[in-house]
């Protein structure tokens, strides 16, 4: 009867090693903000700020070099050791800029605070006035942890502005899941219009969403099969998602971080109104055949973008041989945007307006050519890697790929 | 905080059943026999669900087939009928209005189950298998019914008093932890037990 233990133990192992708790909360100064008072940073100096940094004091914590780059009233900063990240509110006391914000790593949950300054001393003058040089802008401050915030020195010198080719390039960063997985810990839960608000500051400047179709045909954004703790919370409602209507899951379902389950169509919407996002894939998830509910919703917004001037293009995925049927019996299939995971003849039977191969198919180079010699372009995904993120960019003509560290793909995109 | 505490306690109490077991591990009653446990009861249902109307007070029924040799593990299956909890409630301020809303969630366990009799007529139980959870939710002018599983695991302590030599009644507590919904299902159940064969 030992296999009776065996059996027992096994059980015991899987008992107490599931973790679906998301731990992960914005840290804030307790002693109230540098920035209270100050005025903001005018938008004809800001783009003086960008560039790329070297660390002086805290390489050893967030790597040897960053690049600074403004989303909207935050600056950001981007790094590779550990997906280093800064988000940053900035102001200005008299002629003088300060900085706080929060930092984190996005391999691991490891968050902090920090405050920068730039003095007169450390050129201030010169960011004022354009005339910034390698050398000429330094930023001082200290980072630490919730409870202890100025624990240790922070050094960052103006290195260099972007190269024309980094200024230049369309190089796509799409963001996984909107943004990132829950298991990244970001604060919004991964498939929701919260975290697509984040993408653009995450360094991405598109977004892979995942679309399943409720029982009455309203395509919506959720990843799994079934209503599940690692996505919402605790729910009143159990079982495949797609059983269910959309009222149901909207008013039962609360996801991880308590947001309500987006439909495509508020999600696209957001995209074009609220986001200056370029690209967005619609990776077909659903069990049933949700073409006919969904392509209608992104024709509407493809129409809407060409109206508006916007550089934005919404791609239906079409992961494998079913959804590919599926694709093609939907009416003029074949001017539909979408992005074709298979084959590149199978890209062509679509006239599909990307390729979207798996990233352990390699760089794929001959291919990627025969792709843009016929005006489509090709991305790749998931590189989360650092060292296949840099080989991608760097070595490959891809246009682009998707990723769940959009930061670190911005850091070495901006530092071409 | 009283998850890892419950894992803890869990964690003891198989250690001890396994140290048990080696040490008692034979009897001098040679006859094998296969015994029907049945069950029913009032059962609650820990969740962190909290809708004005919801019972969490429920019953459950389980029964299990179990062969029982000569030594003092046990092992069979059971299966049954638990409620989990029930409300009716209306629902407003949702984005399709307001809506009278009723939601039901029960499961029919399917669980491998391995019981011991530690001291006379007292038995300790141990089980590890799944749930079929079915939901079913009733608003917005529509039903849905549908089912998913979850991996549970069962801990628990019966008393039967033997009536005959096949027939045995008395009282089980046991408590599922169902792994899908990350709670516990506890009940106290009136048992019979009736040896339906013995070689």
């Amino acid at each position: 009867m030992k296999w009776i233990k065996y059996i027992l133990l096994a059980m015991l192992s899987i008992f107490v090693s599931c973790n679906t708790n998301l731990e992960y909360l914005e840290p804030e100064y307790l002693d109230g903000s540098i920035l209270d008072g100050t005025s903001t940073i005018p938008d004809n100096i800001k783009s003086n700020f960008e560039g790329i940094y070297n660390i002086k004091n805290g390489s050893d914590t967030f790597g040897d070099r960053v690049a600074f780059k403004w989303v909207g009233d935050k600056l950001i900063v981007y790094g590779s050791k550990f997906g280093s990240y800064f988000k940053l509110g900035g102001g200005v006391q008299d002629t003088v800029f300060l900085f706080e914000g929060s930092w984190r790593h996005m391999q691991n949950v490891d968050v902090g605070l920090l405050r920068l300054k730039i003095s007169v001393e450390d050129g201030a003058l010169d960011l004022w006035n354009n005339s910034v040089k390698p050398g000429s802008v330094k930023l001082k401050g200290s980072f630490g942890f919730e409870d202890n915030p100025n624990q240790k020195e922070l050094t960052l010198e103006y290195y260099r502005p972007f190269s024309e080719e980094a200024k230049n390039s369309k190089f796509l960063i799409v963001a996984h899941r909107g943004g990132g997985r829950n298991s990244d810990y970001l604060g919004a839960s991964e498939n929701t219009l919260e975290m697509i608000a984040m993408a653009e500051e995450l360094g991405g400047n598109g977004i892979e969403i995942d679309v399943k179709l409720s029982k009455d045909n309203i395509p919506f954004l959720y990843h799994d099969k079934n209503i599940n703790l690692r996505l919402t919370q605790e729910s009143p409602i159990q079982g495949p998602i797609e059983d269910f209507t959309f009222s149901q899951l909207r008013t039962f379902v609360r996801l991880k971080n308590g947001e309500r389950i987006p439909s495509v169509k508020e999600a696209l919407e957001f995209v074009l109104m609220k986001t200056t996002l370029r690209f967005v894939w619609l990776d077909m998830k659903s069990t049933k055949n949700a073409m006919p509910f969904v392509i209608p919703i992104q024709q509407d917004i493809m129409k809407r973008t060409k109206e508006m001037g916007r550089d934005l293009v919404v791609v239906i995925g079409i992961p494998n041989e079913d959804k590919q049927a599926l694709f093609l019996e939907y009416p003029n299939s074949q001017n539909i945007e979408s992005i074709n995971e298979m084959t590149v003849d199978d890209v062509r039977k679509t006239n599909s307006y990307a390729w979207g191969p798996r990233w352990t198919m390699g760089s794929q180079t001959s291919l990627v050519r025969e792709i843009h010699s016929e005006g489509r372009i090709a991305i790749t995904w998931t590189v989360d890697q650092i060292q296949f993120i840099t080989t991608f960019i760097n070595e490959s003509e891809f246009d682009g790929f998707v990723t769940n560290y959009p930061t670190i793909v911005a850091y070495y995109n901006y530092a071409r | 905080m009283q998850d890892k505490l419950i894992k803890i306690i869990a964690l003891f109490i198989i250690t001890i059943l396994l140290g048990y077991s080696k040490v008692n591990a034979q009897k001098n009653d040679s006859l094998y026999h296969i015994n029907i446990d049945a069950g029913i009861g009032p059962s609650i249902h820990f969740t962190d669900i909290d809708f004005e109307g919801q019972q969490k007070s429920q019953f459950i029924f389980t029964f299990r087939v179990m062969w029982e040799p000569e030594h003092l593990m046990r092992i069979g299956l059971e299966s049954g009928f638990i409620h989990l909890y029930y409300l009716e409630t209306k629902v407003y301020d949702t984005m399709f209005g307001s809506t009278n809303a009723m939601i039901n969630m029960s499961s029919i366990p399917i669980m491998a189950v391995f019981t011991m009799e530690i001291v006379n007529n007292l038995e300790i139980i141990g089980g590890v298998g799944g749930f079929i959870i079915i939901s079913e939710v009733s608003s917005f002018d529509n039903y849905t019914l549908s089912t998913s599983w979850s991996n549970a695991y069962e801990l628990g302590l019966a008393y039967l008093h033997p009536i005959n030599d096949k027939l045995k009644i008395g009282a089980e507590i046991k408590s599922y932890y169902i792994s899908h919904l990350q709670n516990y299902d506890a009940t106290i159940q009136f048992s019979v037990k009736y040896s339906i064969f013995s070689y």
